[in-house]
């Protein structure tokens, strides 16, 4: 006999009203004769005809017999129960879940918030910002995000395409109110008049068009006016900045957080510009300021490079090729895949926003997986009810939706549970991540959708994969208990766990890695000793010029080692670039320059290898002395070099001068910054209040009575420096920040990996426990013929420890290549050691093991009368 | 009401048919019985929609009968005439004897000894 085709059967299931079996019945007998009579096509034919034919049946017969709600209680009741009964089954599902979409959530917000950035200012894909590539001499060269004074002038009315050009200085300074309040100001804008133009930022008094046309005008944003004046009407205020008074013209909303860069105050270049050096305002080649365009159309960037090259060549008279390479940087592409020098705030990583975002899924399909495994394992419990069901005359649809009520009940206590953890997480996660995040999901749709979506597909995809299991199977072996797991399906099991373990070895290995990283950073001599150094901004000229007797005066307490000065942060900056030569017939070469203090090296604790260091018995350091570091000795290619003659630049308060300095000394080469990057080559000179300033202090204190010994200079720095606030910095803290985003990573990735790990072992947990239960009687029997503990527990977890085993195998490879490329961030790594795999694979096992242990150990020591006699 | 006590041309032909068909009286042998007989297509949705609302009407009963391994393992339901379908069909049968019956002799000149 032959049957109809899978389709028409199918459509027939569909045509046909569950309560009416007798009606497919005569469809399938007629089908049989027709075949007989006239053959497969014309059968198929009139089967499909009749089919279409008993359609309406479908809608008469309904309304008296489909009574859904009365059904749906009793599935609710069953449910209850059922997850009552099996506890443990239940915490596991439950706990499993609510992590993991907890940490779902969670990394949806952080990933949103970073895909965010810069897209609030309106047309904002038309801004770009102006990037150069700078010659260091020789083939050397290297990306920053600043750009000279000079490129505005430059392509204003010369480039195709270009509508507004605005510079940016970001700035921080003390800020003078009322005459006598101040306030330091670490976010401060010097922009061009055009500012508003570029970024079109709401106002929410003034108008941005002509806000800060005005020389002596400023804007400020809506929470510094509340917090210099109390109010929102402050057109028409003054505030101070270096003792000239600026008239408040605008308040503009807060710039958002997601912004690459921040500012509260803005001021006009114009009004600002006599205080910049003539070398920012006069040097092509300098890196002082950013430049942001807007443009009427989108620009091409190799037309843009090629015009730029061109203008320099007419307007600044650069031939060579040392000649800056400048290109364009869409502002929305800034956050995530700008990683320049002098950017202007800490931007984020893309290939963070990528591995956090498949980490997120990952984390989330082990959980499913995890909850599927254990629903159908649990459900070959349950063969009896759904057999005796079945033999009642229970509708597919009524048993799958039983399952389905309990997957559903889980599932949506687990996003209950998921959401009030969220919300308990968030200022925490907030904390690491550095973000200021907020988790609203009615507000906010897509998330909302989201978790609505994942909630529906768990409730669905989970309930339907035990009904379908065993709706499949055969009636009565459910009703004899004799119900097997068949082969085919236990490889896709095998098949899962090999998958959730690869995940678990592959986190812990990565994490390893990254540990040993952070560890070796730490360790590496920096050739400079940080720990116990007070770094302090001079904040003004004046400050900087009492610098001699403020080291007098500090150096009377005997907690005060030593006291230096330099130009700038010596945690951040790595200095100046200024042009030397070894001779004059040589060409010039950059080198980035740091104008120091006596006695800086010394305070620094870096070792002088060769000559000496900067000394005041001789009084020609001052306009002659250079130091090098070993990279600079490389790099200018000199041998011997103390003695040498070196020609380099000075700047003498109004004008540079050539400087034709000596090499007293070598220093060994030394960390200012961090390790992603190598030392470069750097030169030192000294500086005075006729030459160069100095901008910060360093005082290197006895690591005794610390807090007592930052009083003392604060009151020091009180009786001569006046007014200003006394702001200081530990230097070793400020050597940490640098790591801040491997410490993140690093705090992540052990949040990570544990959770996985734990999703793991749990889920192989729950597996045991039916297999344990399975197997009760195979163990029994297996005892009393003299299977001993030892060998019984081999035999329950060989299986999954191989899984395991294989899931190492996987791990390691994916761990080692994503790791390799990792370290490639640092100039200075660690290898990756072997022992990392081989104590992440027996940690693994390990837990796996212990996961596997408990119920074996229950099954194989229960007494064989009490498992032989259950039935 | 007046519709409920009066039968369908269609609903007529399954009852009777059902009674020819005695213990074997299932949904494909009565379309199959009608078609042979009464040299007419049925569908099996007006059949089985007929069938069902005459049983709503009270004047067939069914029971299904046991599964086989024929039939893709569906089991056949039976139908009789109830008491009050049989009354029923005998009011329609009389209904329209009557009517013959009061038919003037020679209107009908083709069947003149109808009576």
């Amino acid at each position: 006999m032959n049957e109809p085709p899978k389709i028409l059967l199918w459509f027939l299931d569909v045509c046909c009203p569950d309560s009416r079996p007798d009606l497919k019945g005569d469809f399938l007998e007629l089908y049989e004769e027709r075949q007989a009579e006239k053959g497969g096509l014309y059968s198929n034919r009139k089967l499909l005809r009749d089919a279409i034919s008993v359609l309406p049946l479908n809608f008469i017969i309904k309304e008296k017999q489909r009574k859904p709600i009365p059904m749906f209680s009793t599935n609710l009741k069953i449910a209850r129960r059922n997850l009552l009964k099996n506890r443990l089954n239940t915490i596991i599902n439950v706990t499993g879940l609510s992590v993991s979409l907890t940490i779902c959530i969670l990394i949806t917000l952080f990933v949103k918030d970073e895909l965010s950035f810069d897209k609030h200012f309106a047309d904002g894909d038309l801004v770009y910002r102006v990037a150069g590539n700078y010659s260091q001499g020789g083939p050397n060269r290297l990306n920053s995000a600043l750009t000279t004074y000079l490129v505005k002038p430059m392509i204003e009315g010369n480039v195709e395409g270009l509508e507004v050009v605005t510079r940016a200085d970001f700035q921080s300074d003390v800020v003078m109110v009322n005459g006598d309040k101040q306030y330091m100001e670490d976010h401060l804008l010097f922009a061009d008049s055009t500012f508003f133009d570029v970024f079109k930022v709401p106002f929410l008094k003034g108008d941005p068009a002509t806000a800060i046309d005005d020389p002596n005008s400023v804007v400020i944003d809506q929470p510094t006016a509340i917090k210099y004046f109390g109010t929102e009407d402050v057109l028409g205020k003054l505030v101070n900045l270096r003792g000239k008074e600026f008239q408040v013209t605008g308040v503009f909303k807060p710039i958002p957080h997601n912004t690459h860069f921040t500012c509260n105050l803005i001021f006009p270049i114009s009004g600002v510009k006599q205080w910049y050096a003539d070398w920012i305002l006069t040097n092509a080649s300098g890196t002082s300021l950013y430049t942001y365009i807007r443009t009427k159309h989108h620009l091409d960037q190799a037309t843009f490079g090629t015009t730029l090259t061109e203008l320099i060549r007419k307007n600044w008279g650069w031939q060579d090729d040392g000649i800056p390479r400048y290109f364009l940087q869409p502002l929305r592409s800034i956050h995530l895949e700008s990683n320049f020098r002098d950017e202007a705030g800490v931007n984020g990583n893309i290939t963070t926003v990528y591995i956090f975002s498949i980490t997120a899924i990952v984390i989330f399909v082990l959980a499913c997986i995890n909850f599927i495994n254990l629903t159908v394992a649990g459900s070959f419990q349950r063969g009896k009810e759904v057999g005796m069901k079945k033999v009642m005359g229970s509708s597919t649809r009524a048993q799958v939706g039983q399952f389905q009520t309990e997957s559903f009940l889980v599932a949506g206590v687990s996003t209950i549970i998921a959401i009030i953890l969220v919300v308990l997480i968030m200022p925490l996660f907030n904390e690491i991540s550095g973000k200021a995040l907020q988790f609203n999901p009615i507000a906010d749709p897509v998330l909302g959708l989201m978790i609505t979506g994942i909630l529906l597909f768990i409730g669905f995809a989970a309930g339907a994969a035990p009904a379908i299991v065993l709706l499949r199977s055969s009636t009565i072996g459910m009703l004899k208990d004799t119900l097997q797991l068949k082969t085919g399906r236990s490889y896709i099991r095998s098949g899962l766990i090999v998958f959730q373990f690869a995940i678990s070895v592959t986190l812990i290995s990565c994490t390893l890695i990254v540990t040993n990283q952070i560890r070796f950073i730490r360790n590496t001599n920096l050739g400079i000793d940080p720990e116990a150094v007070v770094m302090v901004p001079f904040q003004t000229e004046e400050i900087s010029a009492r610098f001699e007797s403020m080291k007098t005066e500090l150096l009377q307490n005997k907690n005060v080692i030593s006291v230096a000065a330099s130009s700038g942060k010596v945690t951040q900056a790595v200095g100046n670039w200024r042009q030397y030569k070894t001779d004059s017939t040589k060409d010039q070469v950059n080198i980035p320059s740091i104008v120091v203090s006596h006695d800086f090296f010394e305070t620094m604790k870096a070792q002088i290898i060769d000559g000496r260091s900067f000394s005041k018995e001789y009084s020609t350091d001052l306009l002659q002395g250079y130091i090098l570091n070993e990279s600079a000795v490389d790099f200018l290619n000199m041998k011997d070099p103390v003695g040498q003659d070196l020609i380099g630049t000075t700047f003498t308060g109004s004008k540079w001068f050539l400087r034709q300095g000596v090499v007293v000394g070598v220093v060994k080469d030394f960390h200012f910054a961090s390790l992603h990057t190598k030392v470069g080559p750097t030169v030192f000179c000294l500086g005075s209040n006729q030459t160069e300033t100095l901008g910060w202090m360093e005082v290197r204190i006895s690591s005794e009575n610390m807090p007592e010994t930052v009083e003392a200079i604060k009151s020091t720095w009180a009786r001569i420096a006046g007014d200003r606030d006394f702001i200081f910095e530990f230097m070793d803290e400020a050597v940490a920040k640098h790591y801040q985003a491997e410490d993140r990573f690093l705090k992540i990735f052990t949040t990570f990996s544990m959770l996985s790990i734990m999703l793991g072992g749990l889920g192989l947990f729950g597996l045991t426990a039916f297999m344990a239960k399975r197997r009760t009687k195979e163990i029994g029997i297996r005892r009393v013929m003299g299977a001993s503990t030892g060998i019984l527990i081999q035999l329950m977890s060989k299986d999954f420890l191989k899984l395991v085993a294989i899931a190492n195998l996987i791990g390691w490879p994916i761990a080692w290549y994503f790791m390799n490329n990792w370290l490639k961030n640092f100039a200075y790594q660690t290898s990756i050691s072997v022992w990392v795999f081989v104590g992440t694979g027996v940690a693994v096992l390990a837990i796996a093991f212990g996961s596997i242990l408990y119920h074996s150990l229950k099954v194989a020591t229960t007494n064989p009368v009490r498992s032989l006699r259950s039935e | 009401m007046f519709s409920r006590n009066n039968l369908g041309e269609f609903e007529e032909i399954v009852m009777l048919t059902i009674g020819v068909l005695g213990e074997e009286a299932y949904g494909l042998a009565i379309k199959q019985e009608i078609e042979t007989r009464l040299k007419r297509p049925v569908s099996m949705g007006a059949l089985h929609t007929g069938l069902y609302r005459l049983e709503e009407k009270g004047y067939l009963k069914s029971k299904l009968g046991k599964p086989t391994k024929v039939r893709g393992g569906k089991p056949k339901r039976f139908f009789i005439v109830t008491s009050g379908g049989q009354k029923a069909l005998k009011k329609a049968m009389e209904s329209r004897q009557q009517l013959w019956n009061d038919i003037p002799e020679g209107v009908f000149k083709l069947f003149p000894t109808m009576k």
